[in-house]
Order: C-alpha cells, then sequence, then structure tokens
C-alpha cells in the first residue's frame, strides 16, 4: 500500500486536529468507557503521587535528619510511610498497564470486526479509487492501533499535566522565579522539536518515495514467481542498478537533511538541557542557598527535583502532542471512512425480486472510472432472453469483466439503466438480486477455510455436506480430495495452519469451478468468465 | 511471530544463540561500514558514563556545598565545567546522529547485494518450497532494518551497562553499605525479567496462529483481489467467524497468562525499586541519626542514585533482550546466505552452435520432500527442428519437464543429453541462454520497456534496434508508437503514474523472446 501520494494532503490546521483527536476519543469512549476512564485516572493518580514523593517526601527527609528533637524511631516511620504510598502508586500502575493488555486486546477485536464489516459493505468503485481505497483502506486497518494511541496519548497528557500543577504550585510556593527556567527551556524546546519533527517527516516522506524502486526490486529477488526468470537472464543487473541509484539518492537526501538536524539538536540539548536546567537551576538555588541564605538544603533538594520533575513532564508532554499530530492526521481518513454512505451494498429493494426468470434489460448504459477521462463502457444497449446463452468478446480492457460487475451490480451505471423483469436493478435488493447470480471471475481467491467452505463460499450447514461431494466430482476433484488429510474439512492455507494444504493453480480453478455452484440457487445469469472469451478471442487471431 | 520463524527456521539448520547472531549482526555490519560500530559504541558508552558522573557526582557536590556553607564561585565554577563537558557529549551524539542516518541505506544495500548474489545461487526448488516465503523472504526483509535496531540496543545496552558500574563506585565512595541494597536488586532484575521474558515468548508463540489467521482475514477484507468475491457470497461469514474465534482465544489465553505476568512484574517492582530504596533510606537515617556528622548533603544525593542505578540496570536488561530480538532476525540472513547452493552442476563446456538432439534417457525428478516422482522413467527423443507439443493434465508435469530441460531443476534419476553431451557438462549461463522458453507465469518488471524485452539492459544501438524489431514482430508496434519515451519507457504502474501497463495479452506479447535471434529452443 502506499501511502506517500498523500504527504501533500497530511498537513492540517490545529483546530482541525484537536477537533479530529476529540473524535477519535469519543469513539474510543462509545467502545469502552471504562478502560479509557480507568487509564486516565491510573495516570494522573501515579503522576502526582510520583511528584509529590519526589519532592516532598525528599524535603522532609532532610528536615527530620538535620532536627535533633526527632528520634531514630519517628525518622523510620516517616520513611516506611513514604515509601509505602510510593509502593501503592508503582502497584496501580503495573496493574492498570496489565490489565489494559489485556483488555484492549479484546477491544481490538470487537473494533476490527466492526471496521471489517463497514470495509465489506464499502461500494466496490472506491477499490478502483486510489484515494478512497487509500483513505479507507488505512483507516480500517489501523483503526483499532490509533484508538489505542489516542487514549494512551491523552492519558499521558493528563498525568503529565497533572504533574506539572504539583510541581509548579511547589516551586511558587518557594521561589518563583525557579518557575522561569523550565518555562524558557520549554519554549526552546517546542521551537527547535517541532521543526525537526519537520525534517524528520520531510525525510521520512523522501525516503519512501525514493525507496520505492529499491523496495521493488528487492521484492522482485524475493518472490518464487519471479525467480525462475532472474536465473535465466540478466535481468537482476539493472534491477539491481536500479536499487543501488536509489540508495545514493537516500544517502543525498540523509546528508541534506541530517546536517540541519543535527544543529537543530545541538541548540535543543544545549539550551534546553544543558544551559536551562542542569547549569541554571543549580547555579541559581546555590546562589539562593549560599548568598541569600534563603533557603535550605531540604528546599534545594526539593526544587531541584521539582524542576526536573516539570522538564520531564514538559518533554513527556511534548512526545504525547507529537503521537496526538499523528492521531490526528490519522482520525482525517478514519471520519471519512466512518461517514461514508453506502450506496449500493446492503440496500433494501422497492420490489421484491421476481420468482421466475426474466429478460435481462441493458439500456444506453455508459460507465465511468471516477476520474477517468472517458467512458469505459459507452451506450450499450443489449438484452438477453431467459435460457438464451451469451458470451462476450473482446480485446484485454474493452470492458468485459466491468459490464460484467455492472450487471451483477457491483458497481452502478454511470448513464442509462440495467433492468431485469422490467424494473431496474437498483430496485431490488442488493443481496437478493446477486443471490441469483453465480459469477466465476477469472481472479477467483482460495481463501484461509475449509475446502467445503471454500467451495460453498459460505457456513457449511448440515445438509450441504452431499452437495458438495457431488460438486466436486463434477468438477473432477474426486482423486485430489481422497488424498487431502481431513477431507472436506481440510483447511486451505498454510499462512497461519500448518496442517493446511496449498492447491496448485489448476486444482484451486476445480474448487472454485462453476460446477461447484450449480447446487446454488437458481441463478438467472451465469458468467463463465473470460476463460472462454480468450478462447474465442485466440481463435480469432491464430 | 519473529521468534517462530526464528525457531522454526533455526530447527533445519544449527540453532543459533543469541550471542553468536549478536556477533554476526556486528560483523555484517563491520564489514558494510567500521563506522558504524566504532560511532555507535563510542557515543553510547561515552554518553551513559558522563550521565552518571553529571547526575550522582555534581549532586553530591552541590549538596555538600549548599550545606556545609562553602563560597558560592566554587560551586559555580564546577557546575561551569560539568556542563561543558555535558556540552562536548552532544557533539558527539549530534555526529553519531547524523552518520547512522546517512550510512543505513548503505548498510542496507550491501546486505541486499550479498542476498542478490546469493538468490541467483539457490536451487529454484527451494523457491517453490511452501514454507519458503515465510521463512526467509519475509524473515530477510525484515531483517535489513532489524540490523540497525539491534546494533542501536547493543551499543545503548553496554553503555548503560557501563553507567551502572560507574554508579556503583560513585556510590561507594560515599558509603559502601549503600551499595548492598542495590546489589539484590541486580540479581532479581536477571531473575525477573528472564521469567517475565519466557513468559512473554510463551505467550507469544502460543498466540502465533490465532495472530496470523486474524492478520489474514484482516487483509482479506482490505485487499482488492478479493473485494469483488467478499461483496458476492457469504464466504465473509466464514471468516468473521474465524476472526472472532481467534481473538476469543487469544483473550482467554492473555487472562492466563498475564495473570501470572502481573504477579512477576509485582515482585519485580517491589524487589528492584521499592525494597532497596526502603532498606538504603532506613539505613541512612540510622547513619545519620546516631553520628549526627554533617554528611546530610551527601547521604541524600547518593539516596537518588539508588534509583539512578537501578534504572541503569533494567534500562542495560531491556535493551540487551531488545538487541538479541532484533539480532535474531539476522540469523535468516546467516542462513540464507549458507543456504545449499544448486547442486545441478555447471560445466566448462561452451556452447557454439545452436542446439539440437535432445533425448531423455530414462528420467526421473522428484521434488524435495514430494512422497512421489513427478516423472518417472521418461524417455523421449527430439530431434533438431522437430516441433513438438506437450499435452497433459494440470499438474501432470509439463512445466517440470521444460524446467529439467533448461537445468533450472536437478534431475533425480537417468539422463539429459542435448546434443549427445549429458546437459551437467555444458556451463550453464551459456547453455541456459539459447533457450526461448515462454512460461505460463511470466513476469513483468517495472524497469523501462527495453529492459523487459531483452531482460537485460541495452548496451548498443544494435541492441535497440533488436528490441523495436522483437516488439514489431510482436504486433506491438501501434502501443509502442503512442509511448513518450518509446522503448525506454516504464512498464508497470509501480511508481510513475504515466508508465505503460501492461497485462494479460499486451503481456505477453511484451515478452515474448521468440522474436530475439539468439533463442533456438523453443
Amino acid at each position: 500500500m502506499d501511502h506517500e501520494t498523500n504527504a501533500k494532503n497530511d498537513k492540517i490546521s490545529l483546530r482541525r486536529l484537536i477537533s479530529n483527536v476529540a473524535y477519535i476519543m469519543k469513539f474510543a469512549v462509545e467502545i469502552d468507557r471504562r478502560a479509557v476512564i480507568t487509564v486516565f485516572i491510573a495516570f494522573f493518580v501515579c503522576s502526582v503521587t510520583y511528584a509529590v514523593y519526589s519532592t516532598l517526601f525528599l524535603k522532609y527527609f532532610i528536615q527530620i535528619m538535620q532536627r535533633q528533637d526527632v528520634d531514630l524511631v519517628c525518622s523510620i516511620l516517616f520513611v516506611l510511610c513514604g515509601v509505602a504510598i510510593l509502593f501503592i502508586s508503582a502497584a496501580v500502575e503495573i496493574g492498570v498497564q496489565n490489565w489494559t493488555d489485556v483488555r484492549f486486546l479484546r477491544v481490538s477485536g470487537d473494533v476490527q470486526r466492526k471496521f471489517i464489516r463497514k470495509a465489506a459493505d464499502i461500494d466496490l468503485i472506491c477499490y478502483d479509487n486510489k484515494k478512497y481505497f487509500d483513505d479507507f483502506v488505512i483507516a480500517a486497518s489501523q483503526s483499532e492501533e490509533m484508538l489505542t494511541l489516542g487514549v494512551i496519548s491523552t492519558g499521558y497528557i493528563i498525568g503529565n499535566a497533572a504533574g506539572i500543577l504539583t510541581l509548579g504550585a511547589l516551586v511558587l510556593s518557594v521561589n518563583p522565579v525557579i518557575a522561569v527556567f523550565p518555562l524558557v527551556g520549554f519554549v526552546v524546546n517546542i521551537i527547535t522539536r517541532f521543526k525537526i519533527t519537520e525534517y524528520e517527516y520531510n525525510y521520512e516522506m523522501e525516503y519512501k518515495r525514493i525507496m520505492r524502486k529499491a523496495d521493488y526490486s528487492k521484492r522482485v529477488f524475493y518472490q518464487p514467481e519471479y525467480a525462475k526468470e532472474i536465473k535465466l537472464s540478466d535481468i537482476r543487473i539493472p534491477l539491481k542498478l536500479q536499487f543501488n541509484e536509489a540508495v545514493e539518492e537516500v544517502t543525498g537526501k540523509a546528508h541534506e537533511i541530517g546536517v540541519k538536524i543535527a544543529l537543530l539538536s545541538l541548540v535543543n540539548w544545549i539550551a534546553t538541557f544543558t544551559v536551562m536546567s542542569d547549569f541554571a537551576i543549580p547555579v541559581y538555588l546555590g546562589y539562593l542557598a549560599l548568598v541569600r541564605k534563603s533557603i535550605a538544603l531540604g528546599d534545594v533538594a526539593a526544587m531541584n527535583n521539582a524542576e526536573e520533575g516539570i522538564r520531564n513532564n514538559l518533554d513527556g508532554m511534548n512526545y504525547a502532542l507529537v503521537r496526538f499530530q499523528k492521531v490526528g492526521q490519522f482520525a482525517e481518513r478514519f471520519r471519512r471512512f466512518v461517514d461514508y454512505e453506502i450506496q449500493i451494498e446492503n440496500k433494501q429493494g422497492i420490489f421484491p425480486m421476481p420468482q421466475e426468470h426474466q429478460t435481462l434489460e441493458v439500456k444506453h448504459m455508459s460507465f465511468r472510472y471516477d476520474g477517468a477521462d472517458r467512458d469505459t463502457l459507452h451506450d450499450i444497449s443489449l438484452t438477453i432472453k431467459p435460457g438464451e446463452k451469451v458470451a462476450f468478446v473482446g480485446e484485454n480492457g474493452a470492458g468485459k469483466t466491468t459490464l460484467v460487475k455492472l450487471l451483477m451490480h457491483l458497481y452502478d451505471v454511470t448513464d442509462g439503466s440495467i433492468c431485469y423483469g422490467g424494473h431496474d436493478i437498483r430496485e431490488y435488493g442488493t443481496g437478493e438480486y446477486r443471490e441469483r447470480i453465480g459469477a466465476v471471475f477469472q481472479d477467483y481467491q482460495i481463501y484461509g477455510a475449509t475446502l467445503a467452505e471454500n467451495v460453498l463460499m459460505d457456513e457449511v450447514e448440515v445438509g450441504d455436506r452431499e452437495r458438495i461431494l457431488e460438486a466436486l466430482k463434477q468438477a473432477d476433484f474426486e482423486k485430489r480430495l481422497l488424498r487431502l488429510p481431513d477431507g472436506l474439512d481440510t483447511n486451505m492455507t498454510r499462512e497461519f495452519r500448518e496442517d493446511g494444504t496449498m492447491l496448485s493453480g489448476g486444482e484451486a480453478q476445480k474448487v472454485r469451478s462453476p460446477g461447484c455452484l450449480y447446487g446454488r440457487g437458481s441463478s438467472f445469469l451465469r458468467f463463465l468468465m473470460s476463460r472462454l472469451v480468450r478462447w474465442i478471442h485466440w481463435r480469432n487471431i491464430n | 511471530m519473529s521468534e517462530k520463524e526464528c525457531r522454526t527456521g533455526g530447527e533445519t539448520a544449527h540453532r543459533m544463540g543469541v550471542g553468536s547472531s549478536m556477533r554476526y549482526t556486528i560483523r555484517t555490519i563491520w564489514n558494510a561500514d567500521k563506522g558504524c560500530i566504532l560511532l555507535s559504541f563510542y557515543k553510547n558508552c561515552t554518553e551513559e558514563v558522563y550521565m552518571s558522573f553529571f547526575f550522582i557526582l555534581m549532586l553530591q557536590m552541590i549538596y555538600s556545598y549548599i550545606e556545609n556553607g562553602k563560597p558560592f564561585m566554587g560551586l559555580l565554577r564546577f557546575v561551569a565545567l560539568f556542563c561543558m563537558g555535558h556540552i562536548c557529549i552532544h557533539l558527539a551524539s549530534a555526529w553519531h546522529a547524523y552518520y547512522i542516518r546517512k550510512k543505513t541505506p548503505g548498510v542496507y544495500a550491501y546486505i541486499f547485494n550479498k542476498v542478490i548474489d546469493k538468490a541467483v545461487r539457490i536451487e529454484l526448488t527451494k523457491y517453490e518450497q511452501p514454507d519458503f516465503y515465510d521463512r526467509f523472504a519475509r524473515a530477510l526483509d525484515e531483517c535489513l532494518t532489524k540490523a540497525m535496531d539491534g546494533l542501536n540496543a547493543l551499543a545503548w545496552a553496554t553503555g548503560c551497562a557501563l553507567s551502572a558500574v560507574a554508579a556503583m563506585f560513585l556510590i561507594a565512595r560515599v558509603d559502601p553499605v549503600i551499595l548492598v541494597f542495590s546489589l539484590p536488586s541486580i540479581i532479581a532484575s536477571f531473575m525477573f525479567s528472564s521469567r517475565i521474558n519466557t513468559l512473554q515468548y510463551e505467550l507469544r508463540t502460543q498466540e502465533t496462529r490465532d495472530k496470523r489467521t486474524a492478520e489474514y482475514v484482516k487483509r482479506v477484507f482490505y485487499e482488492k483481489k478479493y473485494a469483488g468475491e467478499i461483496r458476492l457470497y457469504d464466504i465473509r461469514k466464514v471468516l468473521m467467524r474465524e476472526h472472532k474465534e481467534s481473538y476469543d482465544s487469544r483473550y482467554e489465553l492473555y487472562v492466563t497468562m498475564y495473570r501470572r505476568i502481573h504477579m512477576l512484574r509485582q515482585l519485580q517492582e517491589l524487589v528492584i525499586f521499592v525494597l532497596p530504596i526502603l532498606l538504603a533510606y532506613i539505613y541512612v537515617s540510622v547513619v545519620l541519626k546516631t553520628t549526627g556528622a554533617a554528611k546530610i548533603g551527601l547521604y541524600v544525593a547518593t539516596l537518588g542514585s539508588i534509583d539512578y542505578f537501578a534504572w541503569r540496570v533494567k534500562t542495560a536488561i531491556r535493551n540487551y533482550m531488545e538487541a538479541g530480538r532484533n539480532c535474531m532476525y539476522m540469523n535468516n540472513l546467516q542462513q540464507f546466505l549458507e543456504m545449499d547452493e544448486e547442486t545441478v552442476e555447471s560445466g566448462k563446456r561452451k556452447v557454439d552452435q545452436p542446439l539440437g538432439d535432445i533425448v531423455f534417457d530414462h528420467v526421473s525428478f522428484r521434488y524435495n520432500g514430494s512422497d512421489h516422482e513427478t516423472i518417472r522413467d521418461l524417455s523421449l527423443h527430439i530431434r533438431k527442428g522437430e516441433r513438438i507439443a506437450l499435452v497433459g493434465e494440470n499438474g501432470a508435469g509439463k512445466t517440470t519437464l521444460v524446467k529439467l530441460l533448461m537445468g533450472l531443476y536437478p534431475i533425480s534419476g537417468g539422463k539429459l543429453m542435448v546434443d549427445g553431451v549429458d546437459i551437467r557438462e555444458y556451463d550453464k549461463r551459456d547453455y541456459q541462454r539459447h533457450f526461448g522458453a515462454v512460461f505460463q507465469d511470466l513476469q513483468i518488471f517495472s524497469l523501462p520497456l527495453s529492459h523487459n524485452v531483452l531482460m537485460k539492459e541495452p548496451e548498443n544501438e544494435e541492441e535497440r534496434a533488436l528490441v523495436v524489431e522483437a516488439l514489431e514482430k510482436a504486433q506491438f508496434a501501434d502501443v509502442l508508437e503512442k509511448l513518450p519515451d518509446g522503448i525506454d519507457s516504464m512498464v508497470t504502474k509501480e511508481f510513475d503514474d504515466k508508465a505503460l501497463s501492461a497485462q494479460g495479452d499486451r503481456r505477453r506479447r511484451l515478452r515474448s523472446p521468440v522474436y530475439l535471434p539468439r533463442s533456438r529452443i523453443l
């Protein structure tokens, strides 16, 4: 899948970004409110506890140590209490983490199925349009991952904000000036990091674009179907060349952007970390303690940790915001996908399908793919009476498959109409209409299910087995069937099952051949696609 | 998934340990670019060790200065000094990031070129084994990126380990007894991490099949080639059921496994973090309360470093594991590169004239791992100039026969003679060049049109003319005329939307080497 073409559209306004993230969050809450709230509370509690532990606990510990009037037992009790709170917080953190690992798995399954269902109903035409296809496929296939990321990132932001507020309040209560340093650092950090992220993103896009050629070469060398020709010819030389050219070009880009990123990183690191926090804070605290003598060691330690805590939280927030951006960009597609109104699939009919076979009439029908500059099919009219046998003959790309897809109501016509029994086929329920058609495409697929299910293309019920066996017998598959380990229940893939069986091309054809579908309803049209057509075609030219 | 593949891969070849796969990874990158290795280790080690001094030693000094009311200028001086050092470390980091970014594509190319050179020499039957793609192609694909990740994790782990040692030294300087409280954390980290990792490994192995099932279903629904059928039939019900079942069974597995993992993680947290902190604080309380020495600053700074120390140890271990995981991918590369090469021997004899008589003399052939012979005891004599057609059902062995003749497969029994010479005596490349076989499943490459016709880069004008001639004979002239760049136009829309798309019949015509004069046997 190529996502890189959408690079340009990826820039969206901040407002849109926020609204997108809100959309995702709303969606997540609807799916599993309990998980979302638990995660948020856990982040909040842990962050505040840790902030208090790293500052106040230390401060009072030092004060207790310095005061002669507190005895050892009291000191140890204080330590026990402090560490107990820390332990509880840590336990909550780990507990919630583990709980969500399990919980999110189940939610992921539900979300995936929800979107798979939607994807299966999206009009087929979307698959032919690269824009839709990218949108929908990416939106649907990453949905659970992005929902999780959205929830976790929001959790981080809540936690970080809580930490900053707690620590900030502490700092302000001692000396507001100390708060200036992390803030300045944060501003520098956010500006430089924003720029760095932009460069990184540009590089990533360039990298993907340039490396497409290299990736292609790589893929070719791995795939068995190419192996023969690679061995027999010298085609590997230009392929290698193409690969090496891409690598060289990308190295050039890496140099160009790498220098910019290195310089910005230096500014970022030196300003934010070295100067603003590791240098300025200790020196200022030292000045307050040693020159002004306004604070004691306990405060110095607490302030030092508080500042470090604020910086870490700001940093964490920064990262969370970057992730937010990712979620927001994703949500653009996600929204389009969720909001897409399905035109053809699952439509209810106005008229019931007639029981008897009827005449099929194509009237001045034209069809044009979205964005194409001419009609694929232009002003077609034809009539097929019940019982008639028709063959469509034409060159490759003449539109035979498109016509069949239109007849099966997988596409909607652009102009004119297709009528069955006097009614436009759009006026019948889509499922009901298609029930009657047995189509075998040239590019039939074998699915990772049992043999029986592949023949029936449906769930197998008790009475079906006889029919399937009969169909396989007609398709001359009997002998092979005997050699299958589990007969009709043999799994037809090795992809995720070691005990599965892979059929050869010819065998697959038998399994999915029209003979097998004879058991299926009363089809008024049976399309034996293009094998026949091609045969006629060859006969004509040879 | 990865471990699974590594494991099944490892069963046939020798099982490689984590150590040896790390060594292999390092060696491979070293051969590709020495700088990557040197700089990675240098950067990580100096940075991490400096961090120990920066966070522990500097803090100890600051707190002591303040507690004892020493002059402010002294504090300013050493803090400034530490920060200067910090800036030097940043410089090395920036250089490292730049260098790695720039060199990674080169390392990638280095590994890729090795793979290609090997791929050409591997026997075709290997490719056709059903698990080849899973075991090698996918795994190899991943190992390209994982090698650099592995190096990074390993260098980082080393840096963290050294940093932990430095921290130990700095803690011991103040009071060696505090170290005693940190030691359990080291032992526990090893113990718990390995237990947890084993459990997680077990979890991943057990969920592999279900995970793949779900991924498969997901893919079917999102891939265009399935889209038509998904809408026409109820196969979706079957697939949805499989999806749900796979998730349900994974969920059950997670619930049981996570119960154990959870317990271990809580214990780990307790032993690594909470216990050392608690004991150290109590110990420090006792020391400070009983001796009353003015060492509070020093001790408090050191207390913080217990946390730091545990964190370093944990990071080192985590990265080491991560490095191991990443380097394991390289096992696939090594196995691939060490795979048996072709057993069809290549002889020395040159082919100096068009090939003629072909004799199959009691030829048999059996695919690796197959239980019966695909071709058994076949004898056949084809004379020069004769035209023959092999007729047979699907899977009867027609293609296999052609592949045997072309020396693509090693015959298991009998002899195959061309012009009275056993084909194994011919120089293979030279021999194969004399065939003009058009396989059913011919492939089009995303390269210029001329490359696709010649199956190599045209070297001179004659060869270019040959391409045009061949295309004309293949009734391709009308298409050629319309192409903006003629025979230099890119084929397939893989990376150029304006490119020529070649499908079906057009594809066949475009790749008919029949029209190239050199081929003699069709």
